[in-house]
């Protein structure tokens, strides 16, 4: 046994090394001396035997990494050597480089985002349809499919034809320059039968009644999403949530031939 | 040190600290001695998750992604593969289950302050996850091809349609067609089985490890990390294996006892899991009568249909006000760290009105649930703006009253 200037008792193990015990810690404790370098720390274990083992684990990764310090000692004098750092050049390095990258990013992106573009297959899918009109009774309505869309094909009655006026101040844009049925014909209305709010289908009701969804129902879409209502000209009324009216397709008649989409 | 040792995980480890990475965050990370049943949903959450990535892949080795062959397929799981039914209902009720525990999971950290400093990461990193559910659940809910499918996935597309100016293209580009078609079914396909579910594994490893770093909660909100012992282990923590592990184990159990009554009883849910126009193939001609979201969806879908008006002198239509504070119900949650100024974490020491906000908040979001599986009327429209306010409010008012009010002292200890 042998005293350090503390005064605490060590075990001798080596030379410059040794095991120690400190008043508060139930742990031994090592000492070493590397090199003319003085290391302690608690070796956290009650133990003599393992401590031994972890203090000649300890010294061996200690001169480990003094061998390596030195080696990397030795490459960084190297550079320190010769300072011929140029920091406007190691800037601009920097700038160019990154902002390749970027366009080299930029670059790789634009096919993988390009490629969710509708195909040319996709774009070739809207051709004109035709529906014959003849057989369209007065008060019924015809569901005809124009790139994947349904159009509605009102055939408007007299009746209908009086009441659309009346609504005039119950929907948000009367649209009167379009005429009494938005149509160029008197008794056919053509609609898009996609809901101005979020593209649901609304449901023709062209029942004059009292409906949940309103006491002074005069006929026209109910849209069963949100509870947009629109009247028989597809007209949308205040205080629901589609914004504006049904949209109108282009569309031409011919005779009792209707043709839907744009003429070629 | 498990690598000094003579056995073969000791030579793995000391190639791969295996061992050294499972005890520091796994069995002996130190949990607190006491929390509740609430500490609970994030275990089972772990457990759904890990439902879902099997009984979707078996899936998948089934499954056609074509327009013309997705609901034949999804009928040939359910007819003619062996125990296909039971993978499918597996899936489902899964999904249900996901949001179920992730609400539960995310209540209790608005109750116990889980997102108080340091926590936020752990917290944004939740909600991140909760974007991410809520988008994994709607592209699989296409998937089927059924009426609802079509029809529920064309009203969340024009949401994007809905944003001025980029709004239309953008919706194309998402669609990669004019309409919704099969194309877009294809991509939603490729997001839902590895897009969408690779974030979300990468954002669970996040969750984990940066709730590690600063340590769990409890619903004491007291900080344990304040009194240790002689090794540095918090005094009022416990390893989580054994102590939290079996403790987990009892409620795994209820939760698939639960969990396959579901499966095998109610795997519809009475229209809620999945809804019966589901089972009509979609047909893009036709919306079904009435066309409600699958529950976990109401809230939000709810509060989207509550917003019947615009604000018309800034341009701003009610489509697209809708739009916008839909997405603000989710968004808000994100930076709720930031909104609670309080002195404590837990509400069994806030005052008075962090009290009624959770109350307001959790009464309005059930009832806006409640709603949004509801056709739309007069009345029904003017409660869901009630609730809608009610479910803003307690966040938005945070920073005063959680200032401002009287809180009690939290004890030292758990
Ligand atoms: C895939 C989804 C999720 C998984 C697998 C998951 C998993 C977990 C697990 C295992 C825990 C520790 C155990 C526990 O406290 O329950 C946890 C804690 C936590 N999670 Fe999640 N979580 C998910 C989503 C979320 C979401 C959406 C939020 C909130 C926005 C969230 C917020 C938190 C918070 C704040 C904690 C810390 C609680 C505390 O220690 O006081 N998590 N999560
Ligand atoms: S889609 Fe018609 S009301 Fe919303």
């Amino acid at each position: 046994m042998s005293k350090n200037k503390q005064g605490k008792k060590h075990i001798h193990i080596l030379d410059g090394m040794s095991l120690y015990k400190r008043d508060k810690s139930p742990f031994y404790w090592g000492y070493l001396n590397v090199g003319g370098e003085i290391y302690k720390k608690s070796l956290k274990t009650r133990d003599k035997r393992e401590a031994e083992k972890f203090l000649f684990e300890w010294k061996s990764k200690l001169l480990l990494d003094k061998s390596l310090n030195k080696l990397n000692g030795n490459l960084e004098m190297d550079v320190l050597k010769n300072p011929v750092v140029n920091n406007t050049r190691r800037k601009a390095l920097m700038i160019t480089s990154s902002l390749m990258g970027a366009v080299t990013v930029a670059g790789f992106a634009v096919p993988f985002l390009s490629a969710w573009n509708p195909s040319e297959r996709a774009k070739a899918l809207g051709a004109s349809v035709k529906f014959d009109l003849s057989k369209l009774e007065p008060g019924a309505m015809a569901v005809v499919e124009w790139r994947r869309t349904p159009i509605f094909v009102v055939h408007q009655t007299p009746k209908a034809l009086e009441n659309l006026p009346k609504l005039n101040n119950r929907v948000t844009d009367p649209v009167l320059s379009e005429g009494v049925a938005r149509s160029t014909n008197e008794k056919f209305t053509v609609l898009k039968g996609v809901c101005t709010h979020l593209s649901c289908a609304p449901k023709y009701h062209p029942e004059i009644e009292p409906k949940a969804w309103d006491e002074q129902w005069l006929g026209g879409f109910f849209c069963p999403c949100h509870g947009s209502k629109f009247d028989l000209a597809g007209r949308v009324y205040k205080g629901v949530p589609a914004p504006t009216n049904l949209e109108v397709p282009p569309h031409t008649f011919e005779g009792d031939t209707l043709i839907i989409g744009e003429l070629t | 040190m498990a690598s000094e040792k003579n056995t073969i995980m000791g030579w793995v480890d000391r190639r791969l600290p295996v061992t050294e990475n499972l005890e520091r965050h796994l069995t002996k990370h130190p949990v607190p001695k006491k929390v509740n049943f609430f500490y609970l949903f994030g275990a089972l959450l772990m457990v759904v998750f890990m439902i879902q990535v099997v009984t979707g892949i078996w899936l998948m080795m089934f499954y056609t992604n074509t327009e013309e062959g997705a609901f034949a397929s999804v009928e040939y799981i359910m007819r003619d593969v062996e125990y296909g039914w039971l993978m499918r209902y597996m899936h489902s009720t899964g999904a249900s289950a996901f949001f179920f525990l992730m609400y539960f999971h995310m209540f209790r950290g608005l109750l116990y302050g889980s997102y108080q400093k340091p926590k936020e990461l752990v917290w944004l990193f939740g909600c991140f996850l909760l974007f991410l559910l809520m988008a994994e659940g709607f592209l699989g809910y296409v998937l089927p091809w059924g009426q609802m499918s079509y029809w529920a996935a064309n009203v969340i597309l024009s949401l994007f349609g809905a944003i001025p100016f980029i709004g239309p293209d953008l919706q194309v580009w998402i669609q990669g067609d004019f309409v919704l078609s099969g194309i877009t079914l294809s991509r939603f396909f490729a997001l839902h089985v590895v897009v969408v579910p690779l974030l979300m594994i990468a954002l669970v490893v996040f969750h984990i490890f940066a709730l590690h770093e600063v340590g769990a909660g409890n619903p004491e909100g007291v900080d344990i990390e304040k009194y240790r012992d002689k090794k540095g282990m918090p005094l009022d923590g416990a390893p989580f294996h054994p102590y939290k592990t079996f403790g987990a184990l009892p409620a795994i159990g209820i939760f698939f006892i639960v969990f396959f009554a579901i499966v095998f009883f109610a795997p519809t849910g009475g229209g809620y899991f999945i809804e019966k126009p589901n089972f009509e193939e979609a047909n893009f001609l036709k919306t079904p009568e009435h066309i409600a979201p699958v529950w976990y969806y109401a809230p939000f879908y709810s509060i989207l249909r509550a917003v019947t008006f615009g604000i018309p002198f800034l341009g701003i239509t009610s489509k697209f006000l809708g739009f916008i504070i839909f997405a603000a119900s989710i968004a808000i949650l994100f930076v709720v760290p930031w909104l609670d100024r309080s002195n404590v974490q837990s509400i069994r020491y806030k005052g008075m009105y962090s009290k009624i906000a959770m109350i307001l908040f959790a009464a309005s979001f059930i009832t806006l649930g409640y709603l949004g599986t509801k056709p739309v009327n007069e009345l029904r429209t003017i409660i869901a703006q009630i609730c809608t306010v009610f479910y803003f409010a307690p966040f938005i008012l945070m920073p005063i009253y959680t200032k401002y009010e009287k809180t009690l002292e939290v004890p030292d200890r758990l």
